[in-house]
């Protein structure tokens, strides 16, 4: 495939640039924003992909546990990936994170799939980190500014062979059918509510039926919900991330849906390990779990302390 | 943060302190505070007239009642809005430790303009504001969620309406402890905990002494108290500070001298109760049976526990960034706004409301 303006001896510098976690400029990111939008506009709301491929979960800008990632699940483009999701916010490189795999997608759009997560929003990244750190290693928001307008443009779902549904969040009361979602107008900013937003938000429950989700958005969804889902559309599991899982892997629902969570010891506290998900040829799953990678030279967690609290 | 309140105080005004990196941030958080601020007339004024002249309660509740718990012994001071036969949510609120129920004076209203089903309650807690009890020194946790629950039955017993427990800080702890104690016999339809960690509180406890030690002791008039706590950084929302602080005062009169107003509350007193109200209480947190939204001024602010079960999607969490600890004062309109959220949102699921794509003509072919 040829990249019409930006060539692939650029894009492989940049690459090896930001594989040493060292930031492009924002003159690249602006370039490298609006080809991935060319990119990403072809692709569906449920994106066709074919196996051999590995799934991954949440990455939240821990970048040396996502170069640990490749270490473990093999070189792209060598390896085919697929992303579920939230690659910014609390981790302190989330710009180096969403940088790499942006222009990784360009450089590789067939090798590589990168899915939108709830963290891909406006809103949640003024929150939750990214927007502060685009302020401060850039000096304004402008990069912020291309990032999350490009966000607006990634896929909702993906579809392995016609067999596995790979998403963020999960099912949405509102959605019956794959034609549902290839409907949905998904070229704008994470709704409060509604289809788009459930399927970025919502979770797995023990319980039957539909529930409100103690997350404020999305919904939860019980085991008959998913097997008539999965019944309905001839799937035979739905994989998704979202969710912290100390395993970095969780089978629920009489393994109608498998979680996969991809930032080992999250936010440097939680002591999880991280897992991702290689399906063969055959659709075959096989799990890799892997530890946080040694830190060098990384900040030390140092958590403000809030004067009182009382 | 000194700017941030800066700028949600008085939007207009540039603050010298604002880099052009800032900027951006700004223009965000101002739309925010613009947006919030649709009831003008106290906040106005007082912005306006630049006054720090105190706030009565009565423009901000509809009732105050002396309700007597224990012969001799408690006698709580109580706020209420909705109190006469009302069917919607019964908002029951806890302030922390130094405040009253003053603190949630400006939210209350606003949050039962929002939904005048609903019942407010906020009340001075033992050794706070205007409650009188025999033992002003026994604030332990038990002592002090022992009180809640008396309150609550005598205001509601036997009811069946949901009830949503609401704590600041201590009083976070305390609703925490209620909800465990009321879930059997209680529509708790959700609890909220406003600024506090168990493992964020317990580091900051050698901080909080000193910060206490420091704080000013006596001010000739209510109003110098007033500026005091807005000048400190605490307050950045003039009209919640005209309504809070007088109630955190009490007078001292000495012949032949001009009166002082000193703390009513000493808070460096509790501190022997600290340990015993934050102790175990993310666990008891994440254990109760109903909604819960956790409301912080800092992302930064969860501990792993709370951490892991964000994560896990097992609560609500709100962030008020750079709000300061006050978050209740200091944003009193986006607070009634989040909580009449949090109610409404999570009454009882209704399939019928939901609304469903409807199954297409023909299919769509994948590019």
């Amino acid at each position: 495939m040829e990249t019409s303006d930006l060539g692939f001896e650029l894009l492989d510098k940049w690459i090896s640039k930001l594989f040493e976690c060292t930031k492009i400029s924002e003159a690249e990111v602006k370039q490298l924003c609006e080809k991935a939008k060319e990119v990403l506009m072809t692709e569906s709301n449920v994106q066709p992909v074919k196996c051999p491929v590995t799934v991954c979960g949440d990455i939240h800008g821990q970048f040396h546990d996502l170069a640990e990632l490749f270490k473990i699940g093999g070189d792209s483009p060598d390896t085919n990936y697929l992303f579920m999701g939230d690659y910014v916010d609390r981790g302190y490189y989330s710009v180096e994170t969403v940088s790499l795999l942006v222009a990784m997608k360009i450089r590789y759009p067939d090798r590589i799939t990168i899915l939108r997560g709830n963290h891909e929003s406006r809103q949640i990244t003024q929150v939750y980190g990214f927007y502060d750190e685009c302020l401060r290693k850039y000096g304004n928001a402008d990069v912020w500014k291309h990032f999350t307008d490009l966000f607006d443009y990634f896929p909702l779902t993906a579809l392995i062979e016609d067999q596995i549904l790979c998403l963020h969040g999960g099912l949405s009361p509102s959605i019956d059918s794959l034609d549902h979602i290839r409907f949905l107008d998904r070229v704008q900013e994470v709704p409060h509510e509604g289809p788009m937003c459930d399927l970025l938000w919502s979770d797995p429950d023990d319980r039957c039926g539909w529930g409100i989700s103690p997350r404020g958005a999305g919904y939860t969804f019980g085991q008959d919900i998913s097997e008539a889902f999965n019944r309905k559309n001839g799937l035979s599991l739905i994989a998704r991330a979202h969710q912290l899982v100390m395993d970095g892997y969780n089978w629920c629902q009489d393994k109608n849906v498998v979680t996969i969570f991809s930032a080992p010891n999250y936010c440097y506290r939680c002591g999880n390990q991280a897992a991702i998900m290689e399906i063969d040829e055959n659709m075959k799953y096989t799990f890799l779990q892997f530890d946080p990678a040694p830190r060098r030279g990384e900040p030390q967690v140092t958590r403000r302390t809030p004067d009182y609290f009382l | 943060m000194k700017w941030i309140r800066a700028i949600l105080k008085t939007a207009e005004s540039q603050s010298t302190r604002i880099t052009n990196m800032d900027l951006h941030k700004q223009l965000f958080k101002r739309q925010s505070a613009l947006g919030e601020n649709q009831n003008t007339d106290f906040a106005t004024r007082n912005r306006l007239s630049g006054s720090l002249k105190p706030l009565i309660w009565d423009q901000y509740f509809e009732k105050n009642e002396q309700v007597c718990l224990i012969q001799d012994d408690l006698t709580v001071n109580v706020y209420l809005n909705g109190s006469v036969a009302n069917t919607g949510p019964v908002y029951f609120i806890h302030h922390g430790a130094g405040l009253s129920a003053m603190s949630f004076g400006v939210m209350a209203k606003e949050l039962y303009k929002k939904d005048n089903t609903s019942t407010v309650v906020c009340f001075d807690c033992r050794g706070h504001g205007l409650t009188a009890a025999a033992d002003e020194t026994d604030l332990s946790l038990t002592r002090l969620v022992s009180d809640s629950e008396l309150l609550l039955k005598y205001l509601f017993n036997d009811s069946k309406r949901p009830i949503i427990l609401v704590g600041h800080s201590m009083g976070g702890a305390v609703i925490v402890s209620l909800a465990l104690s009321l879930q059997t016999s209680y529509d708790i339809a959700g609890i909220v905990v406003v600024d506090v960690v168990e493992g964020t509180a317990i580091n900051s406890f050698q901080f909080a002494k000193s910060v206490l030690v420091l704080k000013r002791k006596s001010f000739p008039s209510i109003e110098s108290a007033i500026k005091y706590q807005i000048n400190t950084g605490d307050s950045s929302n003039t009209e919640s500070a005209c309504l809070s602080v007088p109630s955190l005062l009490k007078k001292i009169t000495t012949p032949g001298k001009p009166d002082l107003f000193t703390w009513r509350t000493n808070v460096l007193d509790t501190s022997e109760h600290w340990t015993g109200w934050y102790e175990d209480l993310s666990k008891k947190f994440l254990s109760v049976k109903t909604a819960k939204l956790l409301v912080l001024a800092e992302t930064d602010r969860l501990d792993k526990e709370l951490m892991i079960a964000q994560m896990q999607g097992k609560f609500q969490l709100v962030l008020f960034h750079g709000s300061g600890h006050l978050i209740q004062e200091n944003h009193p309109y986006e607070f009634a706004n989040k909580l009449h959220q949090f109610a409404n949102r999570n009454k009882r699921l209704d399939m019928s409301t939901i609304k469903r794509m409807v199954p297409l003509p023909h299919k769509k072919q994948d590019s």
